[in-house]
């Protein structure tokens, strides 16, 4: 994997790193927003132009794909690329996670 | 240029002054003159409505025409009302009791909007200035100006007035991006 690549998307941002989650399965950018507002109780909102921009930005990076287009919406799926950032970052996560219930985190 | 139901006005705002843009347009809006269309280099149209309040945002995301109406659509999905596009600004409005009233949810993607309007337009600005005007300036001002017709009076007036106004031009822009950036890095 390129530098540049983790260097760009690790550590990521809550919009980025819930983009990057949600596109497991095929979505478009609308859905992808309800989605993440719904499963963070409202806490998390991604307006458009951050959502569109956020995806054109993947998909340019190719950490997510185009499908296909369904009632003008584009919809977009994660690459190999994409799941292995997106891996790295969980255990990230995970590390934190635990470290902040005061438990030590092995690899 | 002003009857009962229409209303143009001419305003200037350049390439840092967007969020300046979206409150005129807002306030125009409050004071009851819907915006219908703003044409180059400036010229707002409006009609007469019930004032209202109603957020106005610009959205500067340049793309191909394929990609136009997947843009577009998603900006309608989220509720907003899209109006236009001007020099690749797309135009867009919604009703303030409306929720999410921001098109950029964090300040990262309002930075990189900004990006992308430096590079995109600004850096041709500043191409232009350093590539033609400044090399003419230049060498004018080593020959030294002696003997002048009056033709070439016209000229190098004309070549100091361009002179004078790129100079004001980018002052203002830098200016203005250095603010924005400010803002969005949580300094203001």
């Amino acid at each position: 994997m390129e530098d540049r690549i983790k260097r760009v998307y690790l550590p990521m941002t809550e919009t980025g790193f819930y983009i990057l989650f949600c596109l497991r399965e095929e979505m478009h950018g609308y859905s992808i927003g309800k989605k993440v507002s719904q499963m963070t109780g409202g806490e998390i909102t991604i307006s458009p132009g951050t959502m569109y921009g956020t995806l054109s930005k993947m998909e340019k990076d190719g950490l997510i794909s185009f499908t296909r287009e369904e009632e003008k919406r584009r919809l977009y799926r994660i690459t190999d690329l994409g799941q292995e950032i997106l891996a790295m970052e969980m255990k990230r996560i995970e590390r934190l996670y635990k470290n902040s219930k005061g438990e030590v985190y092995e690899k | 240029m002003k009857n009962n139901d229409t209303h143009r006005e001419f305003r200037v705002f350049m390439l840092p002054d967007y969020e300046k843009e979206e409150e005129y347009l807002r306030e125009m809006h409050k004071d009851g003159w819907k915006f219908t269309h703003v044409t180059m280099p400036g010229f707002y149209h409006f009609e007469k409505c019930e004032p209202e309040d109603v957020v106005y945002r610009l959205d500067y995301n340049p793309q191909s025409a394929d990609k136009k109406r997947d843009y577009i659509r998603m900006f309608e999905d989220y509720g907003w009302e899209y109006l236009q596009d001007l020099a690749q600004f797309s135009y867009f409005r919604k009703s303030a009791d409306e929720e999410d009233t921001e098109i950029f949810s964090d300040n990262a993607s309002k930075v990189d909007m900004m990006r992308r309007i430096f590079t995109k337009r600004m850096i041709p600005v500043l191409t232009v200035f350093f590539c033609c005007l400044v090399p003419n300036i230049v060498n004018i001002l080593s020959a030294g100006i002696t003997h002048v017709r009056p033709y070439e009076c016209i000229l190098l007036g004309i070549l100091f007035g361009l002179f004078g106004l790129y100079i004001g031009m980018i002052t203002h822009c830098f200016v203005g991006f250095r603010n924005l950036a400010r803002k969005y890095s949580g300094e203001e």
